[in-house]
């Protein structure tokens, strides 16, 4: 049963997987122009060109140039970058695990933010906090993260001096932890503001379900009170929710980030696409896309899995 | 009888008032509702769904919800006021010196935590108790009222048990503290027929070892003749006739008792012929004038229309809200 | 006599005008409808109502300060006026999300009708294919579509129609299902009524509300994702007014004058804000686990 449930999601990520790298191939068929200069730049020489082309097959069928380049981008050969004349992957990792350090921060605060004013717009619904916590939920969730990034930039960096701007160009290797957190807190706020927004009227709206419930009613008769009631109570009823909740809204965090490294020049795979694009350097385009699509998938299917076994688990008990 | 009156009321409940603010205007749905319990008695509270049974006990321990709102009365227990004292005093009170069992075991139990957790939470809260002495408590509360194997058990969660064994959970974790005051509200409504008389016998063993006030709803006139010592019956939002049980089903005095009282003999006596009350329950919306159950009342009068009818004393402890007060012999002819 | 007394609940005619009342009698929509009216007034007559031409420098002084002699909003860094820049940016906002919406929404419908009703095989790959664009968080698959095509103004409706297609069908199948599995389909089904005929006249017009009403929730959205990719310059090119690129303008004169960043982004906040309020609203209007 449980084997079998495993194999089935299994086989659907497989195809995901498969129909990512599909798309991520047809990127560079869908570029305008000739697949060879737009790999190597308009400055390329004609014999380079045609090198490339002999080297990528292009002048095969179109099935066979798919598995030559999954063939190469499985060993981890994404090419050469048209910009740093580096490997591709060589550029693409460092950012990454960049990108990976301003994700993690903004995941930390959506939820931390997301869930405690969730519930305590819930405990009180109605009330005064709610009402704010409600319209500032709309608000922030219509705000474009890239406005967001620049008016904290303008208050907190320009104009109070609290915390740098920009000046991240080093993540692992460069300034001390203190410096790291010093550059990372108004990304990481601009990159969490639109998750948190979300995660707030989700939470909000699983509690204030929960809390509609008999067992709830019977607690309070039994003379248990406010923070026992949320706590105790209710989180372990709304638990398998909110993880879903946040697994939900990755998307948004992750289409965060990618503005917020634009905005505050940090140097990871969103600011490394975004110049890869302006550029047209379709072979760093290709593998920013294929990361991001991936870390997407695998986290998705770690909250599945992280989400069947809490629900068999409860099951059973 | 005398005596009785005599001795000082556990719960003195008067002039309660509860509305529901809805979009079709105010919801009277408990409208100066008047009783007290004494100590050692068993209250049933009798009607059909809708007539503020359970929102009348729910507003004692200010458990109503929005829209729902108290608005009026007081209800003093051994000498405060339920409806005014502060929060933290009623937390006090509730699940130690009143406790309530509700309608829906399936639905009473929190499914995250085990079954102990919620019998020893009383204790802990109420008692001081610490997390392991709590949990030896439940064992023996959970004996008591005949789980099986409660040792092994206490650590399951609700899923694993029927709702009968639920119920007698929830009976466990209600009579923790020995409340003086016990509260059941259709404790047996959702069970199936066994399991209704082993629950009920349950509650009156249990009821008479602690020797505390049980306050009990039911629509089951049937479990009233079996546990009450005294019975509220109510419509409407309102008591139209409160007596002691022998009297009650003797001689009702309220067309809408001897209503229902006539249907369950009817039920129990095939050769008698089944009456059931024509019409359905008034919803108590907006102004009201004259009496509630005058549209579905044989002996409606013009006055029953226009005036709306008080309690008056018609016996020693019998009192009855109707302008017509019907012979009991006089009833479905 | 006979009209009177036979419902016809799926006339789509008499479903729709009932709608419609339902829609103007609830007093929050009709004030967020009044709104956008006004927005989409001032998008249509900003030749009329602008004081100046949105691309032409008009002022003395680049980034003047809001509240300039003549300028309401200032100017910005190119001395345009920045009023007559954020009336014209109203256009290109509206059509940017409303147009690849209705678009999307129309291709939607009928994949999923038919998927939705074919069930089987046919339902299976879609499903399948839906799941391969859901691993692409909207933002990237947006920007790489964005970045595949070249800047353009046509390159932001197409990468927004991309972004929405999945989620509308996926939406727009399930509406279906449901609506296929009732008595009435299933008796004109065994009827032996043609398939077209069924799904025009009956699945239709009873499956179309949830997809219109999850369509208008997203739009809101998608002027965010649509000014985000006009900041990063893969929108409609320089000078042409975009409140997106605005903000981009902007942040290069962020420290002296900030308002030529704040008052787009305010904007963008703005009808963003305005579109989520009446999706929401419309939600909570024909939401069916909420009676009356």
């Amino acid at each position: 049963m449980i084997v079998h449930a495993i194999l089935g999601r299994t086989a659907r990520v497989a195809f995901v997987l498969f129909g990512v790298s599909v798309i991520v191939f047809g990127l560079l068929q869908f570029a305008p122009g000739d697949v060879a200069t737009a790999l190597l730049g308009p400055q390329a020489s004609d014999s380079a060109k045609e090198l490339l082309r002999e080297q990528l097959g292009l002048n095969k069928p179109i099935v066979t140039q798919y598995f030559l380049w999954l063939g190469n981008t499985l060993q981890g050969d994404f090419g050469v970058s048209i910009i740093s004349r580096n490997t591709v992957l060589g550029e693409v990792v460092p950012r990454f695990l960049n990108s990976v350090l301003l994700a993690s921060a903004a995941l930390v605060i959506a939820i931390i933010l997301g869930v405690t004013v969730g519930i305590a717009s819930a405990a009180r619904a109605g009330g005064f906090f709610d009402r704010t916590s409600s319209a500032s939920v709309q608000v922030f969730g219509a705000m474009p993260p890239f406005w967001l990034g620049l008016v904290l930039v303008y208050f907190f960096a320009l104009q109070f001096r609290w915390f740098p701007a920009t000046g991240m160009t080093k993540t692992f290797g460069g300034g001390d932890a203190w410096d790291i957190a010093n550059h990372l807190v108004l990304p990481a706020v601009t990159a969490a503001a639109a998750s948190a927004a979300v995660i707030v009227r989700m939470v909000r709206a699983v509690f204030l379900e929960v809390l509609g419930s008999d067992y709830i009613l019977v607690a309070r008769a039994r003379g248990v009170r406010s923070w026992r009631l949320l706590m105790h109570h209710a989180l372990p009823n709304c638990m398998p929710h909110v993880l879903n909740i946040i697994g939900l809204q990755l998307g948004y965090l992750i289409g965060g980030t990618l503005f917020t490294e634009v905005v505050f020049a940090w140097p990871g795979i969103g600011q490394l696409l975004y110049k890869a694009i302006l550029g047209r350097d379709v072979a760093v385009v290709q593998a920013c896309v294929l990361f991001i699509a991936l870390s997407f998938v695998l986290i998705n299917l770690a909250v599945d899995l992280i989400n069947d076994f809490l629900a068999r688990k409860m099951r059973q008990s | 009888m005398k005596d009785l009156a005599q001795v000082e009321p556990i719960l003195n409940v008067r002039d309660l008032r509860t509305h529901f603010e809805i979009k079709r205007g105010k919801l009277h749905a408990v409208d100066g509702v008047s009783f007290s319990v004494n100590p050692g008695r068993v209250l049933c509270i009798v009607g059909e769904s809708g007539s503020g049974k359970s929102v009348t006990v729910m507003s004692l321990l200010r458990l109503i919800r929005r829209p729902g709102k108290v608005t009026g009365g007081t209800a003093v227990f051994h000498g405060d006021d339920l409806l005014t004292m502060s929060r933290q005093q009623l937390a006090d009170i509730r699940g130690d010196r009143i406790s309530m069992i509700f309608q829906n075991p399936l639905t009473s139990l929190n499914p995250a935590l085990t079954i102990g957790d919620q019998v020893s939470e009383g204790l802990i809260l109420h008692r001081g108790m610490g997390r392991r002495e709590a949990q030896a408590e439940a064992v023996k509360l959970l004996r008591q009222v005949g789980i099986p194997s409660p040792k092994e058990r206490v650590t399951d969660y609700p899923a694993s048990f029927s709702g009968g064994m639920r119920q007698r959970i929830m009976i466990a974790a209600a009579l923790s503290c020995k409340p003086e005051l016990l509260i059941a509200d259709e404790p047996t409504t959702a069970l199936d027929v066994s399991m209704q008389a082993q629950i009920l016998d349950l509650l009156k063993e249990l009821q008479a070892e602690i020797n505390n006030v049980l306050v009990m709803i039911t629509h089951d006139l049937g479990v009233v003749a079996s546990i009450a010592d005294e019975v509220m019956v109510m419509y409407s939002g309102k008591v139209v006739e409160q007596a002691p049980v022998r009297e009650i089903f003797a001689a009702p005095r309220h067309p809408y008792t001897q209503g229902l009282i006539a249907t369950v003999r009817a039920l129990d006596d095939a050769s008698r012929p089944l009456h059931p009350i024509p019409g359905t329950p008034a919803i108590p919306l907006g102004q009201r004038m004259g009496c509630a159950f005058a549209p579905r009342c044989g002996f409606a009068t013009d006055q029953c229309r226009l005036e709306t009818p008080h309690l008056e004393l018609v016996g020693s402890a019998h009192t009855v809200a109707c302008h017509v007060k019907p012979d009991p012999d006089r009833t479905h002819v | 006599m006979t009209a009177a007394t036979n419902p016809a609940p799926l006339r789509p005619k008499s479903a729709l005008s009932e709608t419609m009342a339902r829609l103007l009698g609830d007093k929050p929509l009709v004030r967020l409808l009044i709104c956008l009216a006004v927005l989409v007034l001032v998008a249509v007559l900003a030749p009329v109502i602008s004081p100046h031409d949105p691309l032409k420098a008009v002022a003395d002084l680049s980034n003047m300060p809001i509240g300039s002699d003549g300028l309401l909003l200032g100017s910005d860094n190119q001395a345009r006026d920045l009023l007559a820049r954020t009336i014209y940016g109203t256009r290109i906002s509206l059509v940017v999300a409303i147009v690849p919406t209705v678009a999307a929404t129309t291709l939607s419908v009928a994949i999923g009708l038919l998927a939705g009703y074919a069930g089987g095989r046919v339902d299976a790959a879609l499903m399948a294919v839906l799941d391969v664009f859901f691993a692409f968080p909207i933002v990237l698959l947006a920007i790489a579509v964005a970045g595949v095509m070249g800047p353009g103004l046509l390159t932001i409706m197409v990468s927004i129609f991309v972004v929405l297609l999945p989620y509308i069908t996926r939406v727009a199948r399930t509406s279906t299902m449901q609506v296929t599995q009732r008595t009435y389909v299933e008796a004109a089904r065994s009827a032996g009524a043609p398939a077209g005929a069924i799904l025009v006249r009956y699945v239709l017009p009873n499956m179309i509300g949830p997809v219109l009403v999850y369509a208008t929730t997203l739009i809101g959205l998608m002027i965010v994702v649509a000014s985000g990719l006009s900041f990063l310059g893969l929108g409609v090119q320089p000078p042409t007014a975009d409140w997106g690129a605005m903000v981009a303008e902007g942040s290069g004169v962020l420290r002296g004058s900030p308002h030529v960043t704040f008052v787009p982004g305010a904007m963008i906040v703005l009808t963003a804000l305005l579109f989520n309020l009446i999706g929401d609203r419309l939600r909570d209007l024909f939401d069916p686990r909420k009676g009356s």
